[in-house]
């Protein structure tokens, strides 16, 4: 009987993910093969200079006992993109090695308040490989600005990327980068998962918001029900594919993406004439790359279980939008609040388990895996609370108000 | 005889509106029963409500559950096809067949199969690209392929062309109905299915104002087809309804003997559709 109802489950999984095969496992596939495109795009022109060739050179100098404070943003008036590379250890000019020196234009020196900042500036540097500082020796500082006309199109998913791997920077000669010690590709890579999870959730909140109204609204509903099914199981297993089932399939794609990532990296370095295992092999920490998607989603789960659950109980609800029918409400309820009580109980509330990164907060990207001690228990207990009874209002609406007329 | 359907006093309001407004209804094991109504009967919410599908007034028990809370449950011996077009169409005929498979404990993947051989039904085709006639072969292939013990039909060839509609019945018929199984069928194209029917079901905005065995019909009703002189002594008589044909007129009437109107003229009995006229529209 057990394993009839298992198999029953199974099936209505199935069919989930047949209605929803787009969204569920041609989105990330396609989003993958497009980074993996962009990466050996990256790889093969070495010349043009990239965030990923910029992160592994913020590796590599890291690596050799050096801080380095990788800024790349976007120019608003003219679109440029600026990667400022600083570097803290380094003494002279002439560390800078050969093949750089041949392309900067021109070299400005800045007095600063307490130390000597040499910035160089390169402009559209073509032809033969991104050179490469060698391993600095004694303390002094310098600032790379790249100038990059026109190469914006490749990475502009952010505007502005803001990169401090080593927050001991300037910190002496001595590093104390514990935290990062041979994870500091992890959070690069991090960044390539973070960009799947956003797919995901906004894939997900798609899904959530049809799967219990495009039946209705199409009559097949009619079909639905005069299947041996309860409402219970329809509506859990809508909530298992997109709490579960998705997540699993994207995780499992950017693993793969991370991998090739990975590899394509080391043939980079190679083609900058360093040794790809020290570059990039022991700056990945790969049981944290493999684990940390995987407890990331778990915590991030268990906190927006209750939006999911909402937008279920939303999609079963709405007579003609079911995005209408799940934000307005709760606007309503936060504008209602602030003007009547001045508070911001709903406000918080709807932070807590709804997925976002502020400098403060984050729910659903964690860049290093996932913070358990900063969870809040009573929060979370209070999501779980709720995301069970919307699904039985979901389960209640889909048996005796399904009707959209 | 066993009984399927036991329902007294079902009422289903919408603001105003009594959509089935008092129904008493029982229906026993092994029949195929019509339920005859003009647009606006109220046939699809009673329907609706023996599947519970709908909230409603009043005692019910079909197959001796409570359709409204055991309807999962019961739906493993009730099939309903609710129009033409419910199946989902971004399925595959394959895929829609896994599904039921997977969910159905009664249902019979090999007979489905065989069902659909017989028809032009490719199983790769997606359900959206295949045309209603086509459609509704599919559903029913998937329905006759289910052991149930009581299938529910809304209007279920409403749009198709003659020859599937034809077809459709000459298969519940002849492939389907074992003499166990109740067939309850909702229509309001009346002719095309008195041949098939054992009981009639007339109803009227919300209430049933005929139930009855298509071999007591002729008991109760008999239709007088009379010509000339003949017309104004058979007016005289309590008739239910007439119309006009051609060098007379014919009545319709409710219990009364036909010896007594049989030298008036042809005396026979009349068929379902004219008697739904006559009653209804009277």
């Amino acid at each position: 009987m057990a394993s009839a109802q298992t198999s029953r489950f199974l099936t209505l999984l199935q069919r989930e993910f047949r209605e929803y095969r787009n969204s569920l496992f041609w989105t990330p596939v396609i989003t993958a093969l497009v980074l993996g495109v962009l990466m050996i795009g990256s790889v093969v022109l070495v010349n043009s200079v990239s965030i990923i060739g910029d992160t592994i050179l913020e590796a590599l100098m890291a690596e050799g006992g050096t801080g380095v404070n990788v800024t790349i943003s976007l120019n608003e008036d003219t679109g440029e993109e600026v990667t400022v590379v600083e570097v803290t250890g380094i003494d002279e000019t002439s560390d800078i090695p050969d093949g750089l020196e041949s392309e900067v234009a021109r070299i400005e020196l800045l007095e600063d308040a307490d130390r000597e900042v040499q910035r160089v500036i390169i402009q559209n540097p073509e032809g033969g490989a991104y050179p490469l500082p060698e391993p600095p020796a004694p303390p002094s500082e310098y600032e790379v600005l790249i100038d990059e006309d026109g190469e914006e199109e490749q990475w502009n998913f952010s505007r502005e990327w803001n990169f401090n791997p080593d927050p001991a920077n300037g910190g002496g000669g001595e590093t104390s980068h514990e935290d990062m010690d041979g994870r500091e590709l992890n959070a690069m890579l991090g960044v390539i998962h973070g960009i799947l999870i956003l797919i995901l959730l906004v894939t997900s909140a798609n899904y959530l918001l049809g799967s219990l109204y495009d039946d209705r609204k199409d009559r097949s509903i009619l079909f639905w029900r005069s299947m041996p099914v309860s409402e219970w199981e329809v509506v859990s297993s809508k909530f298992v594919i997109a709490l579960i089932v998705a997540p699993l399939i994207y995780i499992a794609i950017s693993l793969v993406l991370q991998l090739a990532y990975v590899v394509l990296m080391m043939v980079l370095v190679w083609r900058m004439d360093q040794d790809p295992s020290d570059v990039v092999l022991a700056n990945i920490d790969f049981v944290a790359l493999m684990l940390d998607p995987i407890s990331g989603w778990v915590m991030t789960a268990l906190l927006i279980a209750p939006t999911y659950a909402w937008l279920l109980c939303a999609s079963a609800l709405a007579k003609r939008s079911p995005f209408l029918m799940a934000i307005t409400p709760f606007i309503a309820l936060v504008i209602a609040e602030a003007v009547f009580f001045r508070s911001e109980y709903i406000e918080d509330a709807i932070q807590n388990h709804f997925p976002h990164v502020t400098e403060g907060s984050a729910v659903g990207f964690y860049l290093f895996g996932p913070d358990w001690t900063s969870l809040n228990l009573s929060s979370m207990a209070a999501g779980l609370i709720f995301a069970a009874l919307a699904l039985a209002v979901a389960v209640w609406l889909r048996r005796h108000r399904w009707e959209l007329n | 005889m066993q009984t399927i359907i036991e329902a007294q006093a079902l009422q289903r309001s919408f603001g105003d509106l009594h959509a089935v407004d008092g129904v008493d209804l029982t229906i026993e094991a092994g029949n195929v029963i019509g339920l005859i109504g003009p647009n606006g009967a109220g046939k699809t919410t009673l329907l609706r409500a023996l599947l519970g599908l709908t909230r409603c007034q009043g005692e019910l028990s079909v197959l001796g559950y409570q359709p409204e809370n055991d309807h999962a449950k019961m739906m493993e011996e009730v099939c309903f096809i609710a129009d033409t077009a419910v199946l989902p169409r971004w399925m595959r005929v394959a895929e829609l067949l896994d599904y039921v498979t997977g969910t159905h404990s009664r249902f019979s993947r090999a007979q489905a199969d065989e069902f659909l051989a017989a028809t032009d039904v490719d199983p790769k085709r997606r359900v959206g690209d295949l045309s209603k006639g086509m459609t509704v072969q599919l559903h029913l292939a998937i329905v006759m392929a289910i052991d149930a013990r009581l299938l529910i039909l809304d209007e279920p060839t409403l749009g198709l062309d003659i020859l599937y509609r034809k077809r459709f019945y000459e298969q519940l018929i002849n492939d389907y109905f074992d003499g166990e199984r109740t067939i309850l069928v909702s229509t309001h194209q009346v002719e095309e299915i008195q041949n098939i029917l054992t009981h009639v079901i007339f109803m009227h905005r919300g209430k049933l104002i005929l139930h009855e065995a298509l071999l007591d019909l002729e008991a109760r009703f008999c239709e007088l087809h009379a010509l000339g002189d003949a017309v104004n002594r058979a007016e005289e008589l309590p008739y239910i309804g007439r119309r006009n044909i051609l060098g007379g007129k014919a009545y319709i009437y409710e219990g009364v003997p036909s010896s007594q109107v049989a030298s008036l003229g042809e005396v026979k009995t009349p068929s379902v559709s004219d008697l739904f006229v006559a009653k209804v529209g009277g």
